[in-house]
């Protein structure tokens, strides 16, 4: 199921908005964030990943620096990438392809995992959150997070502010 | 469900670029470009890597600790069937639940005729904190059956990572004390020669993984399309006392059609002096030889100090044909017998 959940423009910061030269009108931010979805939890596992597609609506780069979960569902939330590395170096098909890069010789891909603190948003632009690469890394989950279940994800964007999205719950 | 994984026109181009970029400064904490997500899904290579150098691993194993009773879980298959092998970790929360989900979904999509040849391996790269009771229940859940295999043998387990040409780091912890353990991700499946032919990589449809298994297995079907050494029952009896020769006892199976040999062994400095393998070993086609008392002996002589029972001594054997091979040899004797071992 998509949940789309589109944030309205105008707010209270149009003045710093204004400076930061995005242009006439250029006030407008927007995050649309469809798909969103979590791990269902694996026994005796307390930490599980979410992902999610986030359409940056906006008029100017934005980018999601922070997420988390209900303070009763989980202790908290990071952003992480899932990067293939090969012979020690990033590889980047694109940018920073994910999980399914070719590699070229017989060497499988080092993945590695780090956290990041932001993912950047380009304007028009999707930016998919998605096994293999970018993920919420969710810590410390109270109870075991069951397929079919939702639960709220709070995303917070460097101009589009905070966006709620209710997230699936899935087996994967 | 079903990851598709999207593949940008951009990336198409890149490809072709294959640059390396500079990594973000250490802490990796920069905020990074998203990709123009455009959703369609071009055509990607086939799942198939060739391992170059071979990935030869027939003398090695590992213990398995959702066997009951515990044993060694050797790295090969009986013929005609194949161990799928995947090196990861619990901690882990988006590459291993993925490869496994993707893996149980493909073996799910065969013919039970076909599924009942493959097992399942998870080689946990993270064994401080995947205890043998957190890595039982976490095979657990994405298969029956699959074999949870950890050490705390550093040395074992880097020889086993080595053979894979495995690469494991585990990085420095957060302020919460959580690490992550940066690993090779790829599905090796081993045949009865204890060859892995072909590696999938992780990040490949359960459909693709699924054809892939059905491809190989077709190939292993026919005994001319499986060859390699084999080691079963290793083990090392320590020098008596007033003796520092030690006698290595051990069963080789040359699962080919073509006849080999074992021409030679070798132990490293500081151990013992000498391997001595008293003459070549013959290994016909299909066929267990041997090696020790009730065949061609194999001792080490000059054994430096103790050899702690439990503990394990590296010897580098050599064939006509086959690849070298190092066998982690158990010693034996203090009461910790070697336990026997089961094929996957």
């Amino acid at each position: 199921m998509m949940n789309t959940i589109r944030i309205g423009a105008v707010s209270l910061a149009v003045a710093v908005l204004a400076a930061c030269g995005g242009g006439s009108g250029g006030n407008a931010r927007g995050v649309e964030v469809d798909g969103a979805w979590i791990r269902a939890s694996i026994p005796g596992k307390d930490m599980t990943a979410g992902y999610m597609t986030l359409r940056n609506t906006g008029d100017a780069t934005d980018e999601l620096v922070g997420a988390s979960l209900p303070s009763g569902v989980a202790e908290r939330t990071e952003i992480h990438e899932s990067v293939a590395v090969e012979d020690g170096s990033p590889a980047t098909m694109g940018h920073g392809d994910h999980m399914t890069g070719t590699t070229d010789g017989s060497t499988p891909p080092v993945m590695e995992m780090r956290r990041v603190s932001g993912i950047e948003l380009p304007k028009g632009k999707a930016v998919r959150l998605e096994p293999g690469g970018y993920h919420l890394m969710i810590f410390g989950v109270k109870e075991p997070l069951e397929a079919g279940r939702k639960v709220e994800v709070e995303l917070r964007f460097r101009h589009a502010g905070t966006v709620t999205v209710t997230a699936e719950v899935r087996t994967g | 469900m079903r990851r598709r994984a999207a593949a940008a026109v951009g990336v198409v181009a890149a490809v072709a670029a294959f640059a390396l970029t500079t990594a973000c400064g250490g802490g990796g904490t920069d905020p990074r470009s998203g990709r123009d997500g455009s959703g369609s899904s071009t055509s990607r290579p086939l799942p198939n890597m060739v391992p170059d150098p071979p990935i030869v691993v027939g003398a090695l194993g590992l213990p398995d600790v959702s066997a009951e009773p515990p044993a060694d879980l050797g790295f090969h298959a009986e013929p005609g069937r194949l161990l799928v092998v995947y090196f990861g970790y619990t901690n882990c929360p988006d590459v291993c639940p993925t490869a496994l989900a993707d893996l149980s979904a493909a073996t799910a999509l065969l013919k039970p005729a076909e599924r009942a040849k493959v097992q399942v391996a998870l080689v946990t790269v993270d064994p401080r904190r995947d205890t043998p009771e957190v890595l039982r229940r976490y095979v657990g859940h994405f298969f029956d059956g699959a074999h949870a295999l950890r050490t705390d043998d550093e040395q074992l387990q880097e020889a086993v990572q080595a053979a894979f040409g495995v690469r494991v780091t585990r990085k420095p912890p957060d302020r919460n004390g959580e690490y992550a353990v940066d690993h090779t991700s790829a599905l090796f499946p081993v045949d009865a020669g204890g060859r892995v032919q072909v590696m999938w990589l992780t990040g490949m449809e359960p459909s693709e993984i699924a054809e892939a298994i059905r491809v190989l297995l077709r190939r292993v079907a026919d005994p001319a399309g499986v060859t390699g050494i084999v080691v079963r029952d290793a083990s090392l009896s320590p020098p008596p006392p007033g003796s520092r020769t030690a006698t290595a006892s051990m069963i080789l199976h040359n699962a080919g059609t073509r006849a080999d040999e074992l021409t030679g062994a070798r132990v490293a400095v500081g151990v013992a002096e000498r391997a001595e393998l008293a003459g070549p070993v013959a290994l016909p086609p299909r066929a267990d030889a041997a090696v020790g008392p009730g065949g061609v002996g194999l001792v080490l002589t000059g054994v430096e100090g103790t050899l702690v029972p439990g503990s394990r001594v590296p010897v580098r054997l050599t064939f006509r044909r086959s690849p070298p091979q190092t066998v982690m040899m158990p010693v034996a004797g203090g009461g910790t017998e070697p336990v026997a071992e089961v094929t996957g």
